[in-house]
Formats: C-alpha cells, structure tokens, sequence
C-alpha cells in the first residue's frame, strides 16, 4: 500500500495546524496520544476510544469457513496493529459475533479491544439469553457496550441493561438506528434515558444527523457511533471514479476512504465511525484515517459542497 | 420484529462471495446429496410424461421429498446461521414438500389438456433448463464445479423444476402448491439482485413465465384455471 507514514508528533501538530478549532476549543474532539490513533473521549466517563472502529455487518457474517475466518483474522490482527479500538456487531448479522469471537481467540484477545454489540429481540426475556449468548461468542466474560438495536423494545431492554451497567455487568449502554430511520423517536430516546452511547448513520452525503442528533447529542453528553460511513459501499465506488480533490493532500489523505472517514470523525458531536471490510488492505486504509490531519469547519463544509458536486 | 422497518438489504446480511461459498461447503459437508439429488432430477424428467391422460406420481413424491432435504437440511442447518429469515424459509420448504405428498401422493394425476400452451413444451422447457442449463450459469459466473447448485439439494432449480412439473398436470389444487416456488423465485431473485449477482432476473422471469403459461389457456377460453 502507497501510504505515508506519520509520526504522532507530526499527526498532533498537523492536527493543531489544520484545525485548531476542532481540536483546541470543540468540546468532544480528539487528539493523537502517544503516537496512537486519534481519540475521542467517551463522554460519560472519559476514556478515549480511537475514531476509526469496525463493523462487522457482512463482512464478518462467514459461518465455519475455515478460509474466510483466517482471512477476517488477518483484517482484525491488522486493525489492532494500527491502535483499532471498537468492535461493533450484533445477533442480526448472523455468525459475525462467532466469527469475531473466534478470531480474537486466535490473537490472544489483543488489548485495546472496546467490544460493542446489540440486543435485537422484542422478547425481553429473549434479549436476556441474547446477551448472555453475545458474552460466549464473543469470548469475554464482560463486553463494553450493548446497544437496543433498532429501537426494538427499547424501552424493556434499556431497563435490563440500566440494571446490568448497575450491577457492573457491563460498561456502557446506548441505542442505535441506521439508514436515517426514526430519528424523532431516537432524538425523545436522547433526551429523557440515560445512555451513554447512540449510533446512527452519518457520512457526507447522509448529514441529516447534523441539524437534531448530533447537537443533542454533545448536549446531552452521549457519545456517537457513526455507521454506514461509505454507505455500504456505494459512496465510495461511486467517489472512486474521480481523483482525490487537492485539499486531501491538507489533511493527510492518500485515498477517498479517508477523506470520508476524517469528515464523519472530524464532526466535534462525532465519537467514532465504523466501517466495515473483508481487507487487509482497506482496512489499512481505513485505520490511516485515524492519523494526520483533521478537517476544520470550512475545510468541512467545502469537502461536502465538493463531493456533492461529483 | 417490526418487518417493516426494515429494507430489503437488511435481510441479506452476507455477501455475494459468502452465498456462494455456502453452496461449496454445503455441497462437500452433504456429499453424495447433490449427485443424489440430480438422479433423482433426471428420474423426474424421464418419468413426468403424460400416458393415455395420467402422470406418474413417483416424480412429484420424490421432488417432494427434495423440498422436505432442502427446508431442513439446507435451509435450516446451513442457511439460517448466516441469516435469520433462513428459518422461515426452511419451514416454508418443509411444508412445501409435506404439501405436494399430501395433495398429489393419494390418486392418479390427470394430465394438463392438450392442445393447451400448458403441455408440453414450456414444462419441458423449464425441466430441462433447472436440471442441466441452469447449475451451468455458475460456471459462467466463476463458480467453481463442487459449488454448483443442482436439482434436489438446492433450492433454485428445485423450485423451477417444481414449477415444470406442475405444468404436466391438470389439479384443483395446482395454484395452492404453486405459491410457495413462485414465492421462492421472487425470494430468490432479489437475493441475487442484492448480491449484484447478473443472473438475478432468472428465476422471477421463470414465475412469470410459468404464471403466463398457467393461465393463458384461461384466456383463451381453452382450459379451466387450475
């Protein structure tokens, strides 16, 4: 791969350099600690999470076979080499919690993992054995984050998680949509439960996230998932027919995936994104994102009025 | 669940390499099914001729049991992991099967009238190419020859055999055990279109086809709708 490396010292100046405001006075921005990826702050506690995570949407979903669990071991070794932090799955996407479980097994569990999955079910007591299910594919005795799925009886499954997050069982408890779904529903969720987490979809050409959730959620101290940072790939098959604009070079981009992902991350409202790959190589890529340069408002508002303009 | 919700995409949560490697690891972990399954196809083809007005049970009975194989096998056992609406279809595979042994396994079956565009032609026609044309359109798209999807262990060609065969025979209830192939070549047809798949509009042309020649007849005032 054609990529330049960058020293977290130069990330950090870069960073100062082309956003000063996002980084410097933004509440919720990151910065590039000890020549890690850049990391936000998880509101409610405080702890950094790098800004590039992964999904396993897809990706992930390759039952027993053999080859395809040694090549998904491969992108996760490769994610964890580049700092990677969030794992993001659910009981919706088939065998990807099995698949992820056991490809951490075979790297020995590496540190660093922030492991994140869901509770799809409109059964509460389904949820329960859904949760316990998610804790044995994953192989942790504990995972980070659980999420309502969907909205799906959030009400009855939030009430379980509160307790679990009480009783130490888990860490972080949040919500999540996609494809711009029930946002009035999501923002009355944001408002009145106590979360820490909401994940919805947001990339440059989905913003609607930016005139309700994402003020809300810098108001109300809930941090962001960003999914479907490429629109499941379209966006950026569809990106990949144009050279790169020359203000990518400003922030550090060799390729259109980091542009993407530096606009999603580079939202002061925005936690993490988590795109999802079946390579090594894009996954390189990806975790690339999480250094150099970070767009500042304007640059943020040009990069959408141009890529709205291909 | 709240179906509605959710879009088409959100049903297929794999991707088109990870469809196709089933069908490679299902056809080794079930071997010799396939090859079973195809000799059960080609009994099929060679014993669903009409003889002074009757068909033969024995082909319909034993794509019946395919349907019963697949739904449980197929469907349930190896699909469903990788995507929760492989349950459904698998009972709906399963009941298709008890279906067809059911209402067709207990008298003679009348053959479709002749002189009507239902026999024999187009349910040749569709026989032939879910046994032999077909499984072929995998190679075309690189698929290598152990992933091929053949009468009786996959769901495709089963569903479009199924289909020719219903064409050979005259019953009152032809259109109670068409629903669920017709179903399965929509099913079946979106999934690949997902999958931007290009032999995806084959089987939802195939229903259309077989809809066409079913009723047909009814328009020309030339066969009872059956």
């Amino acid at each position: 791969m054609n990529r330049s490396c960058v020293s977290s010292r130069r990330a950090f100046l870069a960073a100062l350099a082309v956003a000063p405001l996002s980084f410097v006075t933004l509440p919720g921005n990151g910065r590039a600690v000890d020549g890690r990826p850049l990391a936000k702050p998880i509101p409610s506690t405080g702890e950094l999470l790098p800004v590039v995570g992964m999904g396993t949407w897809i990706t992930f979903n390759v039952g027993d076979d053999p080859t395809a669990r040694d090549a998904r071991t491969d992108v996760l070794r490769a994610f964890f080499a580049a700092g990677g932090g969030m794992i993001d799955s659910s009981p919706m996407y088939g065998t990807a919690e099995a698949v992820v479980g056991s490809c951490l097994a075979r790297l020995d569990h590496p540190k660093g993992l922030f492991s994140a999955t869901k509770v799809w079910t409109s059964s509460t007591a389904e949820g329960l054995e859904q949760i316990a299910a998610s804790e044995r594919l994953w192989g942790l005795q504990r995972l980070d984050l659980f999420q309502v799925h969907n909205l799906l009886n959030w009400r009855s499954h939030l009430e379980t998680l509160s307790a679990m997050k009480a009783d130490g069982k888990l860490r972080y408890i949040g919500i999540t949509t996609s494809h711009g779904r029930r946002h009035a529903e999501l923002a009355q969720i944001m408002e009145t439960q106590p979360i820490d987490f909401v994940q919805l979809t947001y990339n440059i050409a989905d913003r609607e996230a930016e005139a309700r959730l994402l003020p809300l959620a810098a108001e109300r101290g809930i941090a962001v998932i960003a999914n479907r940072p490429f629109q499941g790939g379209s966006l950026i098959d569809r990106l990949q027919r144009y050279p790169l604009p020359g203000w990518a070079r400003e922030i550090d981009c060799t390729d259109w995936s980091q542009v993407l992902l530096k606009f999603i991350v580079s939202h002061p409202a925005v936690t993490c994104a988590i795109p999802a790959t079946s390579r090594v190589d894009h996954m390189e890529e990806n975790m690339a994102a999480a250094r150099g340069g970070v767009p500042d408002a304007a640059l943020r508002r040009r990069m959408a009025a141009d890529v709205a303009a291909l | 669940m709240d179906l509605l919700s959710y879009s088409l995409v959100d049903l297929i949560p794999f991707s088109r390499e990870t469809y196709f490697r089933l069908f490679e690891r299902y056809n080794v972990g079930v071997w010799p099914a396939p090859i079973i399954g195809l000799a059960i196809g080609l009994t099929a083809l060679f014993t669903a001729r009409r003889v002074e007005g009757k068909v033969l049970r024995a082909p319909f009975l034993l794509t019946a049991a395919c349907w019963v194989w697949i739904g449980w096998v197929f469907q349930i056992h190896w699909h469903a992991p990788l995507s929760w609406p492989g349950t459904y279809f698998g009972i709906g595979f399963v009941l298709q099967g008890a279906l067809m042994g059911v209402v067709l396994g207990w008298r003679p079956l009348a053959g479709a009238p002749e002189g009507t565009h239902r026999d024999p032609g187009p349910a040749l026609w569709i026989l032939v190419f879910a046994l032999a044309l077909q499984p072929l359109l995998g190679l075309v798209s690189g698929r290598p020859w152990y992933g091929l999807e053949v009468f009786g262990s996959a769901p495709d060609p089963t569903a479009l055999a199924t289909l020719g065969l219903l064409l050979m025979i005259r019953h009152p209830l032809r259109w109670l055990l068409s629903i669920i192939p017709l179903a399965w070549c929509l099913i079946s047809g979106a999934t690949l279109w997902v999958l931007s798949v290009p032999t995806w509009p084959i089987m939802p042309l195939a229903a259309a086809l077989y809809l066409g020649v079913a009723v047909w007849p009814r328009v020309l005032g030339r066969g009872e709708l059956e």
